[in-house]
């Protein structure tokens, strides 16, 4: 979401946490965490503990996130726009069982996200019945880098269960409906028609 | 100063859009370690650049001003915020935590932090009858 599109402080949180080596920084070129408190008093607990342990960001890549930070609303305004149109688009495609995007009508959580964030975000997971197919899929398709992480301008696509979620135990990990057949794709800048093309073609490649 | 434009002007127009001294538009990187003090008695600003450093610095004032926040942090990776935060509990202390977590803090929160006597509950955080259901008096931490 990043403070572009939502500002959990002034939701009521004490505490917001990034990774901004995702939308923040924004450009797949710099490892980075971020957070930021509200009350004077845990930002100085906060600021011992930074100190004490030490995992400190060097100026290199402070300086990469500065960079990233002045195109922020821009990225995120047109990687969302073209994913909610992708979202909607595999929702119409017979060879994915479910999309999961908060834009979507079908999508349990929708009205809580509209009223905490000002944009659906640019990341949604779309899943085939098999994991053949998402592999087919990944193997398939020419623009998107095979990866992990997420929020660049190149878009993202990864496979959950072995890269976000590899850390998590395959039962606990399909109890949260992170199944084999699953895979995560985060918008970049690219025209999204390129993008849907690249797509359709590997899905009526896996068709015939 | 900014106080009064859209996050959109403030990712621009912020307290570091001009360096103070030079005038550049961009924030200078500041590689120095350390600083020289120029008297025995009072420190200036900056000593050690593990405890702050002038680049580190305008990021964290930054997006703690786009965050709506008093003060920000800068950390080596997500992870590194993440654990840090979580070393703000104590032994006996309780977390109640999304079960929809990136697979990372699922390690640390499961893995790291049971070894220090900080115990953890996973929920359906979208449920927040559930969230209530599982708040202990030693609950000292939700993470959404």
């Amino acid at each position: 979401m990043t403070p572009v599109f939502q500002r959990p402080l002034d939701l009521g949180v004490d505490i917001v946490l990034h990774s901004a080596t995702k939308f923040l920084g924004g450009h797949s070129d710099v490892v980075a965490g971020l957070a930021v408190v509200k009350d004077k008093d845990l930002g100085a607990r906060l600021a011992f503990l930074h100190n004490s342990f030490g995992a400190i960001l060097g100026v290199q890549d402070s300086w990469l996130v500065l960079r990233g930070l002045k195109t922020l609303q821009v990225r995120m305004e047109a990687s969302s726009k073209a994913a909610e149109t992708i979202a909607n688009w595999l929702n119409e495609r017979n060879e994915i069982s479910r999309v999961y995007y908060p834009g979507l009508n079908t999508h349990p959580g929708r009205e809580v996200q509209e009223q905490q964030s000002t944009s659906h975000g640019a990341v949604l997971s779309f899943e085939f019945s098999k994991r053949e197919q998402a592999k087919f899929f990944v193997e398939n398709v020419n623009l998107p880098v095979f990866a992990v992480s997420l929020g660049a301008v190149e878009s993202i696509l990864s496979y959950p269960a072995t890269m976000s979620h590899g850390s998590m135990p395959k039962e606990e990990r399909e109890k949260r409906g992170i199944s084999d057949g699953l895979l995560r794709l985060s918008v970049g800048l690219e025209n999204v028609d390129d993008l849907l093309n690249d797509f359709k073609h590997a899905l009526e490649l896996m068709d015939s | 100063m900014t106080n009064n434009v859209t996050i959109q002007t403030k990712l621009l127009h912020n307290e570091h859009k001009v360096d103070p001294v030079t005038g550049a538009v961009s924030v200078p990187i500041q590689h120095s370690s350390t600083f020289h003090q120029h008297s025995f008695d009072d420190f200036g600003e900056y000593d050690y650049a593990r405890g702050s450093n002038p680049t580190r610095n305008a990021l964290e004032e930054v997006i703690a001003e786009l965050e709506g926040g008093a003060r920000g942090f800068a950390f080596s990776s997500g992870m590194a915020a993440i654990s840090t935060a979580f070393m703000l509990l104590s032994k006996g202390d309780h977390v109640v935590i999304t079960e929809d977590v990136y697979g990372g803090t699922y390690r640390f929160v499961t893995e790291v932090l049971p070894r220090f006597g900080i115990e953890h509950s996973f929920v359906d955080m979208t449920n927040t009858d559930e969230v209530i259901k599982h708040i202990k008096p030693t609950t000292k931490l939700i993470y959404i």
